[in-house]
């Protein structure tokens, strides 16, 4: 996203407009272009760009305080930018009120007004636009039957459930047709069980509509299950834009490949580069062979990063000429069930866990040697984040 | 005290395991919260109750049995006068209060915690202060020669004070009332999640809009029940117009208070009172029935 929003920056002397305009009509829906939001002399967001095309569901994805949601709600006009453009449907909005811009929002508590009915609380935003009571009332029985409240239309917020609730919040946001919907970790607040099942529900049923959805989480599993593309966040800068596949097999920096799924991440240093990236990894004795083409750090010190499934453990030496190898002993393992979690440790420290399945527990006991090897495909050299 | 036997009750129906010792035996000596409800319950039988019920009798049988006296005060024109201005000064004062103390309330329950508690400290501490020295100090502000008359001189061109007015009675109770609408305004305002109106903003709602048809719906019960509570203590007070107003502005408690230390007639003194009573209660009831609140608290 970086690369995109510097060529927009570059192609900026042959067109007069701002570059974020121009990609707003090409790329989408929402465009954020070099946004910054500082507190006093803290940023919380920094030098944000995104562009969302129409249709497609993007998730920013990080710890809590890693500015998504100060992002989201910059373009929801809650928060203003302290510098930088926010273009809703090719419209230029950063200093537009929050009423005039459009946008669904979908609050974690869902923010349903407790004095009003279902009924009422989804006709809202529609009577806030002055439509025509009969008119209104059609685009209201629509959205009802669409998230199955119809026999709730009369109940108050209170009288239901938490999924129920949720439900309402989300077709307040949409009757409306707005340009984009966002939420802010809309499922937050329920049990794991149905948050599995209002997972799948809003997946269809953002299909149905086709909206444009941002939608802000910490939760990976949900990111993972949701998006078109997810956006990892990390102390106000967004490190990577990428479908969720992308993401997880070629994250780009160390903080990334830790937050997303399992991995293990070891300080290295690069020694020759090549058709192969040649790496001194710190625990492990020789040289590491990387692929070119996943080398992602721009300095001489960086990460290794192999995610734990791609290891094949045995007791023989593996190949050295085809595989990148070490020799580890068991230092424990964890029983998750299904599989259990090795974790050994190399001759010079380094602590490597890999998983298999729970049948062959007895042949990873504490203290058993065993030989770790993996393919210079299935590694990768990433720049430190941390 | 046997409150632990109360409090760790076992769940209705959750019988003791086989085995198990089974709980002591309950209902012999009082437990925590009988004690703990009956004392109050006491008290106010002994010290209201009584004393009330002791009055509405009084009302009914002195100097004679019959409703002697409250055909007397109703057929005696001042008594209706009396009573009006009883009502109208409480009416004014209640609204009054309401209107001052949402901003306040809304203020407070805006600003951050820390501040909030500050503040509000300062709203109750006029509160500790007894109303006899208020109101003695409302004479001083607004006589003839008080601070508030100086001011306002230049402006109205005129020398005299507001003393004895029903200006002054209506200031001086605003004053002494308007922490109630505060303190019960804010209370509830506090419950409001502050998410509400950020919502209804980015439904389409402008900032009024989002304020009239979101915050302010669910600010009305606390609005309504905090002018019905100082409507209702604004009928009984007595201190204020005594000091601060004029004869004009005789209240039923005042005209009770000289039926007792003036004309030492009990019966008619407690004829009004019982007046008072019904009459409070009367109109507690129609503004409950017309707003739907129910209470004097709600939250």
């Amino acid at each position: 996203m970086t690369e995109q929003g510097r060529a927009g920056r570059g192609a900026q002397m042959t067109d007069e407009r701002p570059a974020g305009e121009r990609r707003a009509e090409t790329a989408g829906q929402v465009v954020f272009d070099g946004v910054h939001k500082w507190y006093g002399d803290a940023p919380a967001v920094h030098d944000f760009d995104l562009a969302i095309g129409k249709g497609e569901f993007v998730t920013l994805l990080g710890p809590s305080g890693s500015g998504k949601t100060t992002s989201l709600r910059i373009l929801a006009g809650l928060e203003s930018a302290t510098a930088g453009e926010v273009y809703l449907a090719g419209r230029a909005v950063t200093d537009e009120v929050p009423e005039k811009r459009n946008i669904g929002l979908v609050f974690q508590n869902y923010a349903l007004f407790p004095h009003m009915t279902v009924a009422q609380n989804i006709a809202f935003p529609l009577r806030m636009r002055r439509m025509k009571k009969a008119e209104a009332q059609g685009h209201v029985d629509r959205v009802l039957a669409m998230t199955q409240l119809t026999p709730f239309r009369d109940r108050y917020p209170r009288q239901l459930s938490g999924g129920q609730q949720q439900r309402v919040a989300l077709a307040r946001a949409f009757v409306f047709d707005p340009s984009v919907l966002l939420m802010d970790e809309p499922l937050g607040a329920l049990d794991r069980n149905l948050r599995d099942h209002m997972r799948l529900e809003l997946k269809s049923l953002q299909r149905r509509i086709g909206a444009t959805v941002l939608y802000v989480t910490h939760d990976q599993d949900e990111a993972l299950a949701l998006s078109d593309r997810i956006g990892v966040m990390h102390q106000g800068v967004l490190q990577q834009t990428a479908p969720p596949d992308e993401l997880y097999e070629k994250p780009v920096n160390s903080f990334v490949a830790r937050f997303l799924g399992q991995s293990i991440c070891l300080p290295a240093t690069r020694v020759e580069q090549g058709a192969h990236t040649v790496v001194e990894v710190e625990g492990i004795a020789g040289r590491i062979l990387v692929d070119a083409e996943n080398d992602c750090s721009a300095e001489t010190g960086g990460e290794f990063m192999i995610r734990p499934e791609r290891i094949r453990i045995g007791t023989d030496r593996p190949d050295t000429a085809e595989r990148n190898a070490v020799a580890c002993t068991v230092a424990a393992q964890v029983y998750l069930g299904p599989q259990i979690e090795v974790h050994l440790r190399t001759e010079q420290g380094a602590e490597m866990q890999v998983i298999v399945p729970s049948a062959a527990k007895a042949d990873y006991a504490a203290g058993s040697a065993h030989w770790l090897s993996w393919t210079a495909r299935d590694c990768r050299f990433l720049a430190r984040v941390n | 005290m046997t409150a632990r036997t109360t409090i760790t009750r076992l769940p209705p129906g959750g019988d003791p395991a086989p085995g198990r010792v089974a709980p002591r035996a309950r209902g012999r000596r009082p437990t925590f919260v009988t004690m703990a409800l009956g004392l109050p319950v006491a008290f106010m039988a002994i010290v209201y109750a009584y004393p009330v019920g002791k009055m509405l009798m009084k009302s009914v049988t002195e100097p004679k049995a019959g409703f002697g006296n409250f055909t007397e005060a109703a057929t005696d024109s001042t008594i209706w006068d009396v009573l009006w201005v009883t009502v109208r000064l409480s009416l004014e004062v209640a609204v009054l209060t309401v209107v001052l103390g949402f901003p306040v309330a809304y203020f407070l329950a805006r600003t951050s915690a820390r501040k909030a508690r500050f503040l509000s400290l300062l709203v109750v501490i006029p509160f500790w202060t007894s109303i006899l020295v208020r109101s003695f100090a409302w004479i001083v502000l607004l006589g003839d020669n008080g601070l508030v008359t100086k001011v306002l001189d230049p402006l109205t061109g005129d020398s005299q004070g507001l003393l004895y007015s029903e200006s002054a009675v209506v200031i001086a109770m605003t004053h002494i009332l308007l922490p109630f609408p505060i303190l019960i305004i804010k209370g509830t305002l506090d419950q409001i999640d502050a998410s509400l109106p950020r919502a209804a903003r980015s439904l389409g709602a402008g900032p009024v809009r989002a304020f009239v048809q979101v915050y302010l719906p669910l600010a009305v019960p606390a609005i309504v029940s905090s002018g019905m509570l100082v409507f209702v203590i604004g009928l009984g007070f007595y201190v204020t117009p005594a000091l601060v107003g004029g004869p004009k502005q005789s209240t039923i408690a005042v005209v009770i208070a000289q039926n007792v230390q003036v004309n030492f007639d009990w019966g008619m003194a407690a004829t009004l009172a019982t007046m008072l009573l019904v009459l409070a209660t009367a109109l507690t009831l129609v503004v409950r029935r017309l707003t739907k609140v129910k209470g004097l608290v709600s939250l």
